[in-house]
Protein backbone atom coordinates (compact mmCIF):
# COMPACT_ATOMS: atom_id res chain seq x y z
CA UNK A 1 0.00 0.00 0.00
CA UNK A 2 1.40 3.37 -1.00
CA UNK A 3 1.90 5.49 2.09
CA UNK A 4 2.34 8.73 0.15
CA UNK A 5 -1.18 9.33 -1.08
CA UNK A 6 -2.78 12.73 -1.37
CA UNK A 7 -5.82 12.37 0.89
CA UNK A 8 -7.79 15.04 -0.97
CA UNK A 9 -7.18 13.37 -4.33
CA UNK A 10 -8.23 10.04 -2.78
CA UNK A 11 -11.43 11.58 -1.46
CA UNK A 12 -12.20 13.20 -4.81
CA UNK A 13 -11.82 9.86 -6.59
CA UNK A 14 -14.02 8.10 -4.04
CA UNK A 15 -16.70 10.72 -4.66
CA UNK A 16 -16.41 10.31 -8.44
CA UNK A 17 -16.42 6.51 -8.53
CA UNK A 18 -19.06 5.63 -5.93
CA UNK A 19 -22.75 6.54 -5.56
CA UNK A 20 -24.00 9.29 -3.30
CA UNK A 21 -25.57 6.99 -0.68
CA UNK A 22 -22.17 5.61 0.36
CA UNK A 23 -20.44 9.01 0.59
CA UNK A 24 -21.22 9.56 4.33
CA UNK A 25 -19.33 6.32 5.01
CA UNK A 26 -16.32 7.59 3.04
CA UNK A 27 -16.52 10.91 4.89
CA UNK A 28 -16.35 9.06 8.19
CA UNK A 29 -13.53 6.80 6.99
CA UNK A 30 -11.31 9.38 5.32
CA UNK A 31 -12.11 12.24 7.70
CA UNK A 32 -12.83 14.47 4.69
CA UNK A 33 -16.27 15.73 3.66
CA UNK A 34 -16.75 16.81 0.04
CA UNK A 35 -17.40 20.57 -0.27
CA UNK A 36 -21.00 21.52 0.38
CA UNK A 37 -22.07 18.20 1.91
CA UNK A 38 -24.08 18.04 5.11
CA UNK A 39 -24.07 15.25 7.71
CA UNK A 40 -27.00 12.82 7.67
CA UNK A 41 -27.00 12.94 11.44
CA UNK A 42 -25.32 15.39 13.81
CA UNK A 43 -23.44 13.75 16.66
CA UNK A 44 -23.56 15.19 20.14
CA UNK A 45 -21.59 14.45 23.29
CA UNK A 46 -24.55 12.38 24.50
CA UNK A 47 -24.73 10.25 21.35
CA UNK A 48 -20.95 9.69 21.44
CA UNK A 49 -21.41 8.52 25.02
CA UNK A 50 -24.30 6.25 24.01
CA UNK A 51 -22.23 4.80 21.16
CA UNK A 52 -19.41 4.11 23.59
CA UNK A 53 -21.81 2.32 25.93
CA UNK A 54 -23.13 0.13 23.08
CA UNK A 55 -19.59 -0.64 21.91
CA UNK A 56 -18.61 -1.45 25.51
CA UNK A 57 -21.50 -3.91 25.90
CA UNK A 58 -20.83 -5.44 22.48
CA UNK A 59 -17.09 -5.91 23.13
CA UNK A 60 -17.71 -7.40 26.57
CA UNK A 61 -20.27 -9.84 25.15
CA UNK A 62 -18.18 -10.85 22.12
CA UNK A 63 -14.89 -11.20 24.02
CA UNK A 64 -16.41 -13.16 26.90
CA UNK A 65 -18.40 -15.42 24.57
CA UNK A 66 -15.37 -16.14 22.36
CA UNK A 67 -13.11 -17.10 25.25
CA UNK A 68 -15.87 -19.07 27.03
CA UNK A 69 -16.53 -21.02 23.80
CA UNK A 70 -12.84 -21.79 23.28
CA UNK A 71 -12.33 -22.84 26.92
CA UNK A 72 -15.37 -25.11 26.70
CA UNK A 73 -14.11 -26.58 23.45
CA UNK A 74 -10.59 -27.31 24.66
CA UNK A 75 -11.03 -27.94 28.38
CA UNK A 76 -14.72 -28.77 28.63
CA UNK A 77 -15.21 -26.08 31.31
CA UNK B 1 -16.09 -31.25 16.62
CA UNK B 2 -17.98 -29.01 14.23
CA UNK B 3 -15.47 -26.58 12.57
CA UNK B 4 -17.80 -23.62 13.18
CA UNK B 5 -17.61 -24.27 16.94
CA UNK B 6 -13.98 -23.30 16.67
CA UNK B 7 -14.00 -20.82 13.76
CA UNK B 8 -16.61 -18.37 15.02
CA UNK B 9 -15.00 -17.78 18.43
CA UNK B 10 -11.55 -17.47 16.84
CA UNK B 11 -12.91 -15.03 14.24
CA UNK B 12 -14.46 -13.01 17.08
CA UNK B 13 -11.10 -12.51 18.82
CA UNK B 14 -9.70 -9.84 16.41
CA UNK B 15 -13.06 -8.07 16.67
CA UNK B 16 -12.79 -8.07 20.46
CA UNK B 17 -9.20 -6.78 20.23
CA UNK B 18 -10.15 -3.95 17.84
CA UNK B 19 -13.12 -3.15 20.06
CA UNK B 20 -10.84 -2.93 23.09
CA UNK B 21 -8.58 -0.45 21.25
CA UNK B 22 -11.64 1.58 20.29
CA UNK B 23 -13.02 1.65 23.83
CA UNK B 24 -9.73 2.79 25.36
CA UNK B 25 -8.97 5.49 22.77
CA UNK B 26 -12.55 6.75 22.51
CA UNK B 27 -12.85 6.74 26.28
CA UNK B 28 -9.73 8.81 26.90
CA UNK B 29 -8.84 10.77 23.77
CA UNK B 30 -12.44 11.58 22.83
CA UNK B 31 -14.83 11.55 25.81
CA UNK B 32 -12.51 12.32 28.76
CA UNK B 33 -10.81 14.80 26.43
CA UNK B 34 -14.11 16.54 25.68
CA UNK B 35 -14.87 16.46 29.40
CA UNK B 36 -11.53 18.04 30.27
CA UNK B 37 -12.27 20.88 27.81
CA UNK B 38 -15.83 21.15 29.21
CA UNK B 39 -17.22 20.44 25.73
CA UNK B 40 -20.08 18.13 26.57
CA UNK B 41 -23.55 18.85 27.86
CA UNK B 42 -24.79 22.36 28.67
CA UNK B 43 -24.44 21.51 32.36
CA UNK B 44 -20.70 21.33 33.28
CA UNK B 45 -21.39 18.98 36.21
CA UNK B 46 -23.26 16.54 33.95
CA UNK B 47 -20.36 16.70 31.49
CA UNK B 48 -17.87 15.95 34.25
CA UNK B 49 -19.88 13.00 35.59
CA UNK B 50 -20.42 11.54 32.12
CA UNK B 51 -16.73 11.88 31.24
CA UNK B 52 -15.72 10.27 34.56
CA UNK B 53 -18.12 7.38 33.92
CA UNK B 54 -16.63 6.90 30.44
CA UNK B 55 -13.16 6.94 32.00
CA UNK B 56 -14.04 4.38 34.68
CA UNK B 57 -15.77 2.02 32.22
CA UNK B 58 -12.82 2.10 29.81
CA UNK B 59 -10.13 1.93 32.53
CA UNK B 60 -8.78 5.40 31.86
CA UNK B 61 -7.43 8.06 34.20
CA UNK B 62 -9.89 10.63 35.55
CA UNK B 63 -10.82 14.01 34.11
CA UNK B 64 -8.77 16.04 36.62
CA UNK B 65 -5.61 14.00 36.01
CA UNK B 66 -6.17 14.12 32.26
CA UNK B 67 -6.77 17.86 32.37
CA UNK B 68 -3.56 18.49 34.34
CA UNK B 69 -1.49 16.65 31.74
CA UNK B 70 -3.44 17.96 28.79
CA UNK B 71 -3.02 21.60 29.78
CA UNK B 72 0.74 21.08 29.75
CA UNK B 73 0.43 19.37 26.36
CA UNK B 74 -1.38 22.44 25.00
CA UNK B 75 1.19 24.89 26.41
CA UNK B 76 2.41 27.17 23.65
CA UNK B 77 6.07 27.07 24.68
CA UNK B 78 6.40 23.42 25.58
CA UNK B 79 4.24 21.72 22.99
CA UNK B 80 5.61 18.31 21.83
CA UNK B 81 8.89 18.62 23.74
CA UNK B 82 10.08 15.80 26.02
CA UNK B 83 10.67 16.87 29.59
CA UNK B 84 7.82 19.38 29.33
CA UNK B 85 5.07 17.84 27.23
CA UNK B 86 3.73 14.75 29.06
CA UNK B 87 2.96 12.88 25.81
CA UNK B 88 6.51 13.36 24.52
CA UNK B 89 7.89 12.51 27.95
CA UNK B 90 5.96 9.22 27.87
CA UNK B 91 7.79 8.18 24.70
CA UNK B 92 11.08 9.20 26.29
CA UNK B 93 10.27 7.16 29.41
CA UNK B 94 9.37 4.15 27.26
CA UNK B 95 12.76 4.37 25.53
CA UNK B 96 11.70 5.56 22.08
CA UNK B 97 13.24 9.02 22.11
CA UNK B 98 16.97 8.39 22.02
CA UNK B 99 19.27 10.79 20.15
CA UNK B 100 20.63 8.28 17.65
CA UNK B 101 19.52 5.67 15.16
CA UNK B 102 17.90 5.24 11.80
CA UNK B 103 14.25 5.23 10.76
CA UNK B 104 14.37 1.43 10.66
CA UNK B 105 15.73 1.32 14.22
CA UNK B 106 12.92 3.64 15.36
CA UNK B 107 10.32 1.45 13.67
CA UNK B 108 11.76 -1.67 15.26
CA UNK B 109 11.91 -0.02 18.67
CA UNK B 110 8.34 1.25 18.30
CA UNK B 111 7.06 -2.16 17.17
CA UNK B 112 8.72 -3.79 20.16
CA UNK B 113 7.20 -1.11 22.39
CA UNK B 114 3.72 -2.16 21.20
CA UNK B 115 4.19 -5.73 22.41
CA UNK B 116 6.76 -5.35 25.20
CA UNK B 117 5.51 -6.85 28.50
CA UNK B 118 7.46 -4.19 30.43
CA UNK B 119 5.72 -1.36 28.55
CA UNK B 120 2.31 -2.98 28.99
CA UNK B 121 2.89 -3.49 32.71
CA UNK B 122 3.95 0.12 33.11
CA UNK B 123 1.00 1.55 31.14
CA UNK B 124 -1.57 -0.80 32.68
CA UNK B 125 -0.32 0.00 36.18
CA UNK B 126 -0.72 3.72 35.52
CA UNK B 127 -4.22 3.22 34.14
CA UNK B 128 -5.37 0.95 36.97
CA UNK B 129 -3.93 3.30 39.60
CA UNK B 130 -5.70 6.20 37.86
CA UNK B 131 -9.01 4.34 38.15
CA UNK B 132 -8.81 2.56 41.52
CA UNK B 133 -6.30 4.50 43.62
CA UNK B 134 -5.96 8.16 42.64
CA UNK B 135 -8.62 10.81 42.09
CA UNK B 136 -11.70 12.06 43.90
CA UNK B 137 -13.04 9.66 46.57
CA UNK B 138 -16.44 9.39 44.84
CA UNK B 139 -14.78 8.32 41.59
CA UNK B 140 -12.65 5.70 43.35
CA UNK B 141 -15.74 4.38 45.15
CA UNK B 142 -17.64 4.33 41.85
CA UNK B 143 -14.81 2.44 40.14
CA UNK B 144 -14.57 -0.22 42.86
CA UNK B 145 -18.37 -0.63 42.98
CA UNK B 146 -18.76 -0.76 39.20
CA UNK B 147 -15.95 -3.21 38.45
CA UNK B 148 -16.61 -5.18 41.66
CA UNK B 149 -20.28 -5.65 40.74
CA UNK B 150 -19.34 -6.69 37.20
CA UNK B 151 -16.77 -9.22 38.46
CA UNK B 152 -19.26 -10.61 40.98
CA UNK B 153 -21.95 -10.96 38.29
CA UNK B 154 -19.64 -12.84 35.93
CA UNK B 155 -18.32 -14.99 38.79
CA UNK B 156 -21.91 -15.89 39.74
CA UNK B 157 -22.54 -16.91 36.12
CA UNK B 158 -19.36 -19.02 36.12
CA UNK B 159 -17.81 -16.72 33.51
CA UNK B 160 -15.20 -14.85 35.54
CA UNK B 161 -12.19 -16.29 33.68
CA UNK B 162 -13.66 -15.77 30.17
CA UNK B 163 -14.63 -12.21 31.17
CA UNK B 164 -11.15 -11.41 32.43
CA UNK B 165 -9.41 -13.03 29.43
CA UNK B 166 -11.90 -11.88 26.82
CA UNK B 167 -12.67 -8.35 27.97
CA UNK B 168 -10.64 -6.94 30.87
CA UNK B 169 -7.23 -8.07 29.65
CA UNK B 170 -7.82 -6.94 26.03
CA UNK B 171 -9.14 -3.61 27.33
CA UNK B 172 -5.80 -3.14 29.08
CA UNK B 173 -3.39 -4.60 26.52
CA UNK B 174 -5.04 -3.71 23.21
CA UNK B 175 -6.15 -0.45 24.79
CA UNK B 176 -2.49 0.35 25.43
CA UNK B 177 -1.65 -0.48 21.81
CA UNK B 178 -4.47 1.75 20.54
CA UNK B 179 -3.28 4.60 22.72
CA UNK B 180 0.35 4.23 21.64
CA UNK B 181 -0.67 4.22 17.96
CA UNK B 182 -2.85 7.28 18.54
CA UNK B 183 -0.17 9.19 20.42
CA UNK B 184 2.68 8.24 18.07
CA UNK B 185 0.71 9.50 15.09
CA UNK B 186 -0.41 12.70 16.81
CA UNK B 187 2.63 15.01 16.67
CA UNK B 188 6.24 15.17 15.65
CA UNK B 189 7.36 14.93 19.28
CA UNK B 190 10.74 16.25 20.32
CA UNK B 191 11.55 17.63 16.88
CA UNK B 192 13.14 21.04 17.04
CA UNK B 193 11.76 23.96 15.05
CA UNK B 194 12.69 27.59 15.33
CA UNK B 195 9.12 28.89 15.53
CA UNK B 196 6.91 29.32 18.57
CA UNK B 197 3.25 29.41 19.50
CA UNK B 198 0.57 28.58 16.93
CA UNK B 199 3.06 28.25 14.07
CA UNK B 200 5.08 25.74 16.07
CA UNK B 201 1.93 23.75 16.84
CA UNK B 202 1.04 23.71 13.14
CA UNK B 203 4.52 22.55 12.13
CA UNK B 204 4.52 19.70 14.64
CA UNK B 205 0.95 18.50 13.89
CA UNK B 206 -0.92 17.03 10.95
CA UNK B 207 -4.47 16.16 9.91
CA UNK B 208 -4.70 12.37 10.02
CA UNK B 209 -6.70 11.29 7.00
CA UNK B 210 -7.28 7.83 5.59
CA UNK B 211 -8.26 5.88 2.48
CA UNK B 212 -6.80 5.00 -0.89
CA UNK B 213 -8.08 5.76 -4.41
CA UNK B 214 -10.10 2.99 -6.09
CA UNK B 215 -8.60 1.26 -9.16
CA UNK B 216 -9.47 2.81 -12.52
CA UNK B 217 -10.98 -0.27 -14.23
CA UNK B 218 -14.03 -2.32 -13.28
CA UNK B 219 -13.84 -5.03 -10.57
CA UNK B 220 -14.47 -7.68 -13.29
CA UNK B 221 -11.48 -6.59 -15.35
CA UNK B 222 -9.13 -5.95 -12.42
CA UNK B 223 -10.18 -8.28 -9.60
CA UNK B 224 -6.74 -8.30 -7.95
CA UNK B 225 -6.46 -4.51 -7.91
CA UNK B 226 -9.94 -4.26 -6.38
CA UNK B 227 -9.16 -6.97 -3.83
CA UNK B 228 -6.02 -5.09 -2.85
CA UNK B 229 -7.96 -1.81 -2.61
CA UNK B 230 -10.65 -3.48 -0.46
CA UNK B 231 -7.96 -4.83 1.85
CA UNK B 232 -6.35 -1.39 2.16
CA UNK B 233 -9.74 0.16 2.99
CA UNK B 234 -10.32 -2.55 5.62
CA UNK B 235 -7.00 -1.59 7.22
CA UNK B 236 -8.04 2.07 7.06
CA UNK B 237 -11.33 1.17 8.79
CA UNK B 238 -9.44 -0.65 11.53
CA UNK B 239 -7.25 2.42 12.07
CA UNK B 240 -10.30 4.72 12.15
CA UNK B 241 -12.03 2.49 14.71
CA UNK B 242 -9.08 1.45 16.84
CA UNK B 243 -6.69 4.39 16.78
CA UNK B 244 -8.42 7.52 15.45
CA UNK B 245 -12.08 7.38 16.50
CA UNK B 246 -14.33 10.42 16.78
CA UNK B 247 -12.74 13.76 15.96
CA UNK B 248 -9.15 12.51 16.20
CA UNK B 249 -8.56 12.82 12.44
CA UNK B 250 -8.73 16.57 12.96
CA UNK B 251 -6.60 16.67 16.07
CA UNK B 252 -4.33 19.28 14.45
CA UNK B 253 -7.24 21.71 14.16
CA UNK B 254 -7.78 21.23 17.88
CA UNK B 255 -4.33 22.73 18.47
CA UNK B 256 -4.15 25.18 15.61
CA UNK B 257 -7.76 26.37 15.63
CA UNK B 258 -8.39 26.62 11.89
CA UNK B 259 -11.43 28.78 12.40
CA UNK B 260 -11.23 30.33 15.88
CA UNK B 261 -15.02 30.64 16.12
CA UNK B 262 -15.29 26.86 15.83
CA UNK B 263 -12.51 26.02 18.21
CA UNK B 264 -14.67 25.95 21.30
CA UNK B 265 -18.05 24.96 19.96
CA UNK B 266 -19.48 21.72 21.27
CA UNK B 267 -21.22 20.42 18.18
CA UNK B 268 -18.42 21.36 15.80
CA UNK B 269 -16.06 18.89 17.40
CA UNK B 270 -18.61 16.09 17.57
CA UNK B 271 -18.94 16.36 13.75
CA UNK B 272 -15.35 17.29 12.99
CA UNK B 273 -15.09 15.90 9.43
CA UNK B 274 -17.96 18.12 8.26
CA UNK B 275 -16.86 21.17 10.23
CA UNK B 276 -13.19 21.18 9.29
CA UNK B 277 -13.07 19.78 5.76
CA UNK B 278 -13.76 23.17 4.16
CA UNK B 279 -10.37 24.34 5.36
CA UNK B 280 -8.76 21.19 3.93
CA UNK B 281 -10.08 22.02 0.46
CA UNK B 282 -9.10 25.68 0.77
CA UNK B 283 -5.35 26.07 0.15
CA UNK B 284 -5.32 29.53 1.72
CA UNK B 285 -6.80 28.34 5.04
CA UNK B 286 -3.42 27.75 6.62
CA UNK B 287 -3.61 23.98 6.94
CA UNK B 288 0.06 23.11 6.73
CA UNK B 289 0.31 19.35 7.02
CA UNK B 290 -1.78 16.30 6.28
CA UNK B 291 -1.01 12.59 6.16
CA UNK B 292 -2.93 9.81 4.41
CA UNK B 293 -2.27 6.77 6.59
CA UNK B 294 -1.21 5.66 10.05
CA UNK B 295 2.13 4.51 8.66
CA UNK B 296 2.74 7.87 7.03
CA UNK B 297 1.80 9.74 10.23
CA UNK B 298 4.28 7.81 12.37
CA UNK B 299 6.86 7.64 9.54
CA UNK B 300 6.86 11.45 9.17
CA UNK B 301 7.69 11.75 12.84
CA UNK B 302 10.49 9.20 12.65
CA UNK B 303 11.93 10.88 9.55
CA UNK B 304 12.00 14.19 11.37
CA UNK B 305 13.59 12.58 14.45
CA UNK B 306 16.37 11.10 12.32
CA UNK B 307 16.94 14.49 10.64
CA UNK B 308 17.23 15.98 14.12
CA UNK B 309 19.75 13.35 15.23
CA UNK B 310 22.07 14.71 17.87
CA UNK B 311 19.42 16.81 19.58
CA UNK B 312 19.16 15.46 23.13
CA UNK B 313 15.64 14.20 23.93
CA UNK B 314 15.35 16.66 26.80
CA UNK B 315 16.23 19.70 24.65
Amino acid sequence: MDCKLDPLETRRKLAERFPRWIQPFFTWLTGIAMPGTKPLYRWTFGTHLGALLLAWLFCMAVGTWAIASLLRLFFGT
Amino acid sequence: MNPTDFLFPVAALPLAALGAMHLKVKGSSVLVHFGSHRMGFQNPRATRIAAELAGVATLNIGVAAYMAEHERHHGLATFARAGQDPDATLFKTLGLLVPSGTELALWLRFTWMLVSPVVHCQLSKTRLAGVFVFGPAWRIALAWSFWGALAASFAAAGLLLPWVLGFVLPLLLFGNIGSLLELASEHRFNVECATKGRERQALLSHARLLGSPPPEGSPFRQPLAWASWTASMAVAMAVRIGAWPGDLSHHDAHHIGVRPALKLTRFGWMNAAYEFSASLWDPSAGRLRRVGSLREAIGEWFKALVRERGVPPSA
